[in-house]
């Protein structure tokens, strides 16, 4: 008996000791045998004793399963993207970075879950290292500086929580963060759960740590975006799901999130950065549903990162295999490449309906959810703003990502659709968005408990067309009748711009008044010290008072005396 | 150059047809709302045209909104790595 991430972690670090004839074998099995495992583990758990504590790495948590297949599904999905990927240290990588994201589903206490946590940092890290280029490393550094003061963090707050509660297990924790506001009732563990929540945010990409996400997944390869998209963000929430569900803080963070998300991925040019900032929304969705903490938002979260998953893989796959094709990463650079790139232009258009909840695909039966969450709960700000946000994705994911790239003006690039495993990818990832929108027990048979929710009404139905359809009809109108959405070559500020450029400056600006005060200091200091080196000199130096050199009969002679005078002094005394 | 018009002109028929089932499909949306009896929470979202609205309205003041944080937050691609490079 072992824990299930183990088979992609141990395989993945084999991976470039195995024959290259043999490896795309390794890579095509290790997800299938992996989700295979987890389909049919052992009924008995299994304890690890470290130190003082029991290890608990093959724990189910509520979630555990649909986490877990979902993770495998999409290493699976990214593999086969990448079987011919040269760089075979980016599979490897991304293999550790799945199979301890799926270690993390499994953790049945904190310290588990701390070293998978740190494993994955790792993984992902040398994943956004792949993509090659000078910026990939410089994203890759700062993504690695985010990522371990997350964990810092979160160890921190894990610490606290043993000291504060004895015990290592991961238990719910209804976080209220009323109760800082009051000084008298503060316990420790209150401070752990919060440092636990921070860490566990910054993972989830909520702000004010937001921006290292749409920073560094760009930056990637075509492949390595696609292990980026599934596993950090997504076990964030697992985790969020696990611990902290019904936390209301949580709402207006992810509310935040969603907006930000939207508002970003409107201005931004570059492809994958556009659906970068997507995830940054969808990841919103999926926080207010925990912070509304009900069975069915608990519900809706767990299948909305299920179908989420599945549809960025694959909308960052037709992203990637434009980019491998024409080598163009930014909107304002393609355009009308539908004419040859068919199969990535129409498994495109389906992960652009997915993201966008549209009817009939994986979207649309779990974000009703999270949505429906909302209205029972009689949250009418919050239900307000999720369909808004509903209307906003499909502006800027649903017709946004696709018409810019494969329809708009004719760029004149006519590339043909990718290798042939990256068409079976898509075709796959494709398939997976509309199954479960057709037969949404599909996903709901991984759920827990039974699901008391019908997503396919009439009255659900007319108004996810009517809202999706006029806001499309707002961004037709717009691209027809006005300039506004015309895409510029400008990057975006975030929130990185603190660390990128004002830290930055704030440092060379200390260090510059340093060096002058340096300066300063060392001028009058060599003024004082050549005055004390005279006086020091007139003493010490050749043939001064102190420096003269005494014969050693001298001293015999003060020792005979000083010893006389003490013999004296003793008979005297007697 | 005879080709290029005919694709020309082939392409506006198929934007054209496009707009046509769009308008159509938008009609139908709308007008199915009157039939369908909508559960709503809210009082307001029972409304047959309330979500055909709000999805307009959303979408024009997400528009609205990022466009004028434009100014504020847009620079020229070079802007974080001429800066790397100047120091």
């Amino acid at each position: 008996m072992f824990p299930p991430s183990l088979i992609l972690i141990i395989g993945g670090l084999l991976l470039p000791l195995i024959k290259p004839s043999y490896r795309p074998h390794a890579i095509i099995l290790l997800p299938l045998l992996t989700l295979g495992y987890i389909w049919n583990l052992p009924a008995t758990s299994m304890s690890i004793e470290f130190l003082d504590f029991l290890l608990w790495p093959m724990a189910l948590h509520d979630y555990t399963l649909i986490f877990a297949t979902v993770f495998a599904l999409a290493a699976f999905a990214g593999g086969l993207f990448a079987l011919n990927n040269k760089n075979i240290t980016e599979i490897a990588a991304g293999y550790v970075y799945a199979g301890s994201a799926i270690g993390a589903t499994f953790a049945g206490d904190y310290i588990t879950l701390f070293i998978y946590w740190e494993v994955m940092a790792i993984g992902s890290t040398i994943v956004v290292l792949c993509g090659g280029t000078a910026a990939a490393r410089k994203a890759a550094i700062r993504y690695a500086y985010m990522h371990f003061l997350g964990g810092v963090i979160l160890l921190a707050g894990i610490t606290a929580y043993i000291v504060a509660n004895k015990e290592i297990a991961i238990t719910a924790i209804n976080f209220n963060y009323e109760i800082f506001f009051n000084e008298a009732t503060v316990t420790l563990s209150d401070y752990a759960a919060l440092l636990i929540l921070i860490g566990v945010l910054i993972n989830a990409a909520a702000p004010p740590f937001s921006a290292w996400l749409a920073d560094a997944y760009p930056e990637s390869s075509p492949s390595g975006a696609v292990f980026l998209s599934a596993f950090t963000t997504k076990t964030a929430v697992f985790v969020l799901l696990t611990i902290f569900s019904g936390s209301k803080i949580l709402i207006p963070i992810g509310l935040f999130m969603i907006f930000y998300g939207i508002i970003y991925a409107m201005l931004e040019n570059n492809i994958r950065r556009i659906l970068s900032y997507s995830i940054v929304n969808q990841v919103g969705f999926m926080v207010v549903g925990v912070g509304i903490g009900t069975e069915l938002a608990e519900f809706g979260v767990a299948t909305h990162a299920f179908c989420h998953i599945i549809y960025k893989a694959l909308l960052l796959m037709s992203a990637g295999a434009v980019i491998y094709q024409t080598g163009k990463h930014k909107c304002s650079e393609v355009g009308g490449l539908y004419r040859t790139m068919r199969i990535t232009t129409i498994c495109g258009i389906i992960g652009a309906l997915a993201i966008s909840a549209f009817p009939f695909t994986s979207g649309f039966v779990s974000k009703s959810m999270v949505t429906s969450a909302s209205a029972y709960e009689g949250l009418a700000f919050v239900w307000f703003m999720l369909a808004a946000a509903s209307a906003g994705v499909f502006l800027h994911a649903g017709i946004k990502f696709p018409w810019f790239v494969f329809f708009q003006k004719d760029s004149g690039l006519r590339p043909k659709d990718p290798p042939r495993n990256m068409n079976y990818a898509m075709i796959f990832l494709a398939a997976m968005c509309i199954l479960p929108g057709i037969f949404p027990d599909f996903l709901y048979k991984l759920l827990p408990s039974e699901v008391e929710y019908e997503p396919y009404t009439a009255a659900h139905l007319v108004s996810q067309f009517q809202l999706l359809l006029f806001a499309g009809l707002v961004f037709f109108l717009f691209v027809q009748f006005t300039n506004v959405l015309k895409r510029t070559e400008t990057i975006s500020l975030d929130m990185d711009w603190f660390y990128r450029v004002f830290l930055k400056n704030l440092l060379l600006i200390c260090e510059s008044a340093i060096a002058t005060l340096g300066k300063l200091f060392v001028k009058n200091f060599t003024c004082f010290y050549n005055i004390s080196l005279k006086k020091i000199y007139k003493l010490h130096g050749p043939g001064s008072i102190l420096a003269r050199s005494w014969p050693i009969s001298n001293t015999v002679l003060y020792a005979t005396i000083l010893l006389g005078m003490f013999l004296m002094v003793y008979f005297i005394s007697n | 150059m005879v080709t290029k018009n005919n694709d020309k002109n082939k392409n506006q028929q198929l934007i054209k047809t496009c707009w046509t089932w769009f308008i159509i499909s938008l009609v139908v949306s709308f007008a199915s709302g009157f039939f369908v009896h909508l559960h709503g929470e809210f009082g307001i979202d029972e409304q047959p045209w309330f979500n055909a609205i709000y999805g307009f309205i959303a979408c024009l003041a997400i528009i609205i909104v990022s466009k004028s944080l434009g100014p504020l937050v847009k620079r020229p691609e070079k802007y974080y790595s001429s800066d790397e490079e100047g120091k």
